[in-house]
């Protein structure tokens, strides 16, 4: 039986950087890739720093591009650089499922909420900081309840939702809500997310 | 021979949800699979309307489906015009003359609205539980442009407001049964005569 999914929300399963090794992990090709390119991007000015900052990147932690760079700010610079991109690799699918109810009227408060339902399908890793961006939100539609607009995650400005910690196998029910101007219809790319980073 | 009573077949108008999903969201037709206390020949169905606009006007058109996947082949469909409603306001419509259209008892019902007038918003209102009939509250039915697919609030509150009446449909003689006794009548009247 078919279930719409147009018109409410489209998922893309595109689970961002978890910042703990634990915890459920990026791929260790994209985190290469994401040192390698910071590392093409050093010469001979700061050498030092900006190896030692992309390698500490690799770590996808803020905490040790802070541990690791000692206070120097062009090493911390280069190892957020690498938790930026790092942020942006894909997970292979399979860590979760996410389902968006129809936009709703709520005729006693006047509020237009979705409930969304994001479940955690591993049954080992826990998901930590999990969040998710709404991209591409429909014209004549903002995000009231959100916990602002992406800036470290590509592309930037786009509204997110903090959701918190999902153990294994559990499910995870947020609330949207949401302003409309005029009678456009609705629709977002939903972008789930862990970490630090939004 | 059975007497047959107009009455509810299906009354989901009790329990407002204060909910309500809308056309101009993304659907192009809203509706709900529901379970007649019976078979029916159906005489009249009520459903809410709800305006998020302001002052309008609209068309509505009733249709009736058999079940399929999750939609089948229709079975009737019925249009009322020129329809007003005030700005965020409920509205309940009433099918008035549904022609003794026979439906079976598990049965889809969905609505679409056409020349909506400027500024008008009109969706339908969530009730829920039936108190005659029973309908899942899991999902409605509803076509966003891409063809009938099961949808949900995630509330379980998905029944649309609801009163369809009717004749029971299993009250009414079989045609084939009913020349079976005119035959049989027939018959006696002949051979009495004979005699």
């Amino acid at each position: 039986m078919r279930m719409l999914k147009h018109g409410s929300c489209l998922l893309v399963f595109a689970l961002l950087a978890a910042s703990v090794t634990s915890r459920a992990q990026v791929s260790v090709a994209c985190k290469n890739a994401a040192v390698d390119t910071c590392f093409r991007s050093c010469d001979v000015i700061l050498f030092d720093q900006c190896v030692t900052g992309c390698i500490s990147g690799y770590e996808d932690s803020p905490l040790k591009c802070k541990e690791e760079c000692a206070g120097l700010p062009f090493c911390e610079g280069k190892c957020f650089e690498v938790l930026r991109t790092i942020a942006n690799c894909s997970y292979v699918t399979g860590d979760l499922t996410a389902t968006c109810g129809a936009i709703v009227l709520n005729r006693s408060t006047g509020q237009w909420q979705q409930t969304v339902q994001i479940r955690n399908t591993t049954s080992t890793s826990r998901l930590e900081n999990v969040g998710f961006v709404l991209d591409s939100l429909a014209p004549g539609w903002t995000l009231s309840n959100g916990n602002g607009v992406t800036s470290d995650l590509t592309p930037t400005g786009n509204p997110y939702k903090n959701v918190g910690t999902i153990e294994p196998g559990a499910t995870a029910r947020v609330t949207l809500q949401f302003a409309r101007t005029g009678t456009l219809p609705f629709g977002y790319i939903i972008r789930v997310v862990t970490g630090n980073l939004r | 021979m059975a007497v047959a009573c107009r009455a509810d077949l299906f009354n989901n108008t009790t329990a407002d949800q204060q909910f309500s999903v809308f056309y101009s969201t993304g659907f192009s037709q809203i509706g709900d699979q529901v379970q007649l206390s019976s078979p029916g020949l159906l005489t009249s169905l009520d459903t809410q309307f709800y305006n998020a606009g302001s002052d309008a006007s609209f068309d509505a058109t009733l249709t009736f489906y058999d079940i399929g996947g999750p939609v089948g082949s229709q079975i009737g469909a019925f249009t009322l015009t020129g329809i007003s409603i005030a700005s965020f306001t409920s509205q309940t419509v009433t099918f008035a003359n549904l022609g003794n259209l026979l439906v079976p008892a598990d049965v889809i019902v969905a609505f679409s609205v056409q020349n909506v007038s400027a500024g008008g918003d009109i969706g339908l209102n969530f009730f829920d539980p039936p108190t005659t009939g029973t309908s899942d509250a899991s999902y409605f039915i509803a076509d966003d442009g891409t063809g009938f697919a099961q949808a949900s609030t995630l509330l379980d509150i998905d029944n649309v407001y609801l009163r369809i009446s009717g004749t029971d449909g299993n009250a009414v003689p079989e045609p084939s049964s009913a020349v079976l006794v005119f035959v049989v009548l027939g018959g006696m009247a002949f051979v009495r005569k004979r005699r």
